[in-house]
């Protein structure tokens, strides 16, 4: 089923250049959030554990992935019976970019207005639980894809 | 920070310590453990918190002056946090730090040494520099005293 999914989204021209940016973009956020690239006065640097990599760079691959079936699916799908396990998808794909690095929901709770305390507080919270937060937004992506690919393949299969 | 402080008066009851192994893929990283340490100064005083420990939990408490300072001067809740006299912070590793590259594998013992004999070193540079940082900013906010310090 994912690899009928897949032809459908990335038989679009625009689909692998949407990956790979949407993939960079969100490597790049899940780094700069959870504190691997710092700026020091001697330059830019990135230091990571090789578990943590590997997370970065699977979640990345897995949110490059699932951006062209998003869109494949919204279009396929539009007014159709599918539409909510698309956005369903949408849904559990937010959840596990801002479950996957502890300190991404500081960023985000900064972001709309709440105090460097209560951050702190949260931040000194979830620390302990990096782990398993980590495996719950990679299941969470996987489920994201599943559902995504769910409705685009129910779609085409109306259409 | 320890030496900068040391610019100023006496600090004692400190050990040796270390960031957890491999964290962010450094190896072992040396620093100063505070927790029993004690300052003496005619011209500042002087405390610091750890709010989590090795295992990353959560250790010491902010009481609410040092969460007030928090609120205000640091949003994002960036660490490590310093904050002199209420006027000057500095959040975050990056701003006028250096990166634990410089002394990363290398033994406490060994980065005091080259601090303390001056060394022309990369730990020992970074150091000082940072040092001479936070010590420009004590000595804004002590009106230039101890002169033999600000006006070196």
């Amino acid at each position: 089923m994912l690899r009928a999914a897949l032809g459908v989204a990335f038989g679009r021209p625009w689909a692998i250049p949407v990956a790979l940016v949407g993939a960079a973009a969100m490597w790049l956020l899940l780094a700069w959030s959870g504190g691997l690239i710092q700026d020091y006065p001697t330059g830019w640097e990135f230091h990571s554990e090789p578990w943590r990599l590997g997370a970065l760079a699977l979640l990345a691959g897995m949110f490059g992935l699932l951006l062209p079936l998003e869109a494949a699916a919204v279009a396929k799908a539009r007014g159709a019976a599918g539409v909510a396990g698309g956005t369903m998808g949408t849904v559990f794909g937010l959840l596990s970019m801002s479950c996957c690095a502890p300190l991404v929901i500081p960023a985000l709770l900064s972001f709309v207005g709440f105090s460097g305390t209560t951050i702190l507080s949260i931040n000194t919270a979830v620390a302990p639980y990096e782990a398993q937060l980590t495996i719950a937004a990679v299941a969470m992506m996987a489920l994201s894809l599943a559902l995504v690919t769910r409705t685009l393949v129910a779609a085409c299969r109306l259409s | 920070m320890v030496t900068a402080l040391q610019k100023f008066g006496t600090l004692t009851g400190w050990g040796k310590d270390t960031h957890n192994a491999n964290e962010f893929g450094f190896k072992l990283v040396p620093t100063y453990d505070l927790l029993g340490a004690k300052y003496d100064s005619p011209y500042i005083s002087f405390s610091s918190k750890e709010i989590q420990d090795h295992q990353h939990k959560p250790f010491q408490k902010l009481d609410p002056a040092e969460q007030d300072y928090i609120n205000k001067y640091d949003p994002k809740a960036s660490y490590p946090f310093l904050i002199i006299n209420g006027q000057y912070a500095l959040s975050g590793p990056g701003k006028a730090g250096y990166s634990p590259a410089v002394i990363d594998g290398q033994s406490f013992d060994d980065v005091k040494q080259q601090v303390d004999s001056n060394a022309d070193t990369p730990a020992s540079q970074a150091i000082h520099k940072e040092a001479q940082i936070i010590v420009n900013y004590i000595c804004a906010s002590t009106g230039g005293a101890p002169a033999s310090v600000c006006k070196a």
